[in-house]
């Protein structure tokens, strides 16, 4: 009888033997990370649209190294390091993934679909109602995109990585996302999973930032909402328009994003209904889901072992906290220049995140008072979080390359 | 009414395209010690414009 070793019928389990002892403990913990993101996902502690298919992938890709050669061990799901076009051409008949995360991932156009799709679904008219309040909320929110930078180079990272991990702070992950992709090639899966992970918590953990610096008088304050004014269609799309060139010219790099979101909110003003339930439909959740499958199956536990990885989990909760403390201050601002007429609860809402942190503002603000309504203006300072995080995005993405 | 709307709507566009200008042309015939202001001042002038965009906004047709 032949001599068979067991372990080489079952792959997945012999590679773990022959993996580096760190490899093999790290595959068997993001293992049951994946399991856990499921669960939580499942349970909608977690967000379920991305940390589903994430924990999933998470799971199967670390549990699915097999022996590519004699003495090579990989997957057959994806190969992000690849950069040589020929070996890209074979990998792509190969990998049942690569496809994907060749043509819509790493150039970014995951990024856009998704901001077409919050484009779509953004409600622009609440922006201009209010635009002063809405515009210094969303600035004060994008205190930990700023101040993270240079924490982040101070941690030993270089310009680059540390402005791809600063901008999870605007709390927007297609952006951290192209950030990242544009920046940090080498880091933008674990700061991408950083970004989501820590966003999906927000909705749990900013009712209790909220609650630690608003007393409970101010969280009731109710706002007069006969005082907003009535934007026009044709008001929404002009300034789409004008806004999307504006912003095009000044940070051409980032003008996909900024393409992306304008076109949505145009398509929904010009109420084409056909491209609506296309986009936010099927475009905004396929990305989604490809967005969070990919972005587990990119954790493979050679991929994402980086020695910098802890440092990353430390700056991602700094930069959405200090976010969090601006918004709040941004609230408290607005507070003072209305003379005790606006709520500071608002502030939160500048930290974009469309739409938890509205969700979060109104969901507080009605536990101290139910009728009072807050949504109009929280969506309006979340519109231009979303605005102002394209911006520095754009900053990022065009100054970084030139100081270096 | 209209009239004065349409007044924030083209001062803003000019005032954004104005800033555009100033960083896209004016700051790199600018020497090195100036162009940093102009940069600055241009994105500045190009955030503003689209503010008083949106103040043209809230005034109501009558």
């Amino acid at each position: 009888m032949p001599d068979i070793n067991v372990l080489n019928l079952f792959q997945g389990i012999a590679t773990l033997f022959a993996a580096d002892t760190g490899i093999a403990i790290a595959r068997i913990v993001l293992i049951l990370l994946g399991i856990g993101l499921v669960y939580l996902g499942a349970k909608n502690i977690l967000e379920p649209l991305i940390m589903i298919p994430m924990g999933f992938g998470m799971t199967a890709v670390n549990a699915a190294v097999l022996f590519l050669s004699a003495s090579k061990t990989g997957t057959i799901f994806i190969d992000p390091m690849l950069t040589d076009p020929g070996e890209l051409m074979t990998i792509l008949q190969i990998d049942f993934l690569q496809p994907i995360y060749t043509f819509t991932f790493s150039n970014g156009l995951i990024a856009c679909f998704v901001f077409l799709g919050i484009g779509v679904m953004t409600e622009i008219g609440y922006v201009l109602a209010s635009p002063f309040s809405s515009m210094l909320i969303a600035i004060c929110a994008e205190l930990g995109t700023i101040v993270t930078f240079p924490v982040a180079v101070l941690m030993g990272l270089d310009y680059n990585e540390a402005a791809s991990v600063a901008m999870v702070g605007g709390a927007d992950g297609p952006m951290v996302l192209y950030t990242s992709l544009m920046l940090a090639k080498d880091l933008f899966v674990p700061i991408t999973i950083v970004a989501y992970l820590y966003l999906s918590l927000t909705y749990g953990g900013y009712p209790y930032l909220i609650k630690l610096f608003i007393p409970k008088r101010l969280r009731g304050i109710q706002m007069d909402l006969s005082k907003i004014p009535t934007v026009t269609p044709g008001e929404k799309i002009t300034f789409s328009v004008i806004a999307c060139t504006v912003l095009c010219l000044l940070f051409p790099v980032a003008a996909p994003l900024f393409m992306s979101f304008f076109l949505g909110v145009t398509i929904r003003e010009a109420n084409l209904k056909h491209y609506i339930t296309f986009i936010e439909g099927p475009l905004l959740y396929g990305s989604t889901f490809f967005l969070g499958l990919l972005l587990g199956v990119l954790c493979e536990a050679n991929t994402i072992m980086n020695p910098k990885i802890l440092v990353l989990l430390v700056l991602g909760i700094l930069a959405l906290l200090l976010s969090g403390i601006g918004g709040i201050l941004g609230g408290y601002l607005m507070y003072f220049i209305s003379k005790g007429k606006f709520n500071p609860v608002i502030g939160i809402a500048g930290v974009s995140c469309v739409p938890t942190t509205t969700k979060v503002a109104q969901k507080i603000v009605s536990e101290e008072n139910p009728y009072a309504i807050v949504l109009p203006y929280a969506i309006g300072a979340s519109i231009s979080g979303v605005i102002t995080s394209a911006i520095l995005t754009g900053i990022y993405v065009t100054l970084i390359p030139v100081i270096k | 009414m209209i009239k004065k709307k349409l007044a924030y709507w083209i001062s803003g566009t000019l005032t954004a395209f104005t800033g555009v200008y100033a960083v896209r042309v004016l700051s790199l015939q600018m020497p090195d010690s100036s162009r940093v202001t102009t940069l600055l001042t241009g994105y500045i002038l190009a955030i503003a414009g689209l503010f008083i965009i949106t103040l043209g906004t809230r005034k109501k047709n009558t």
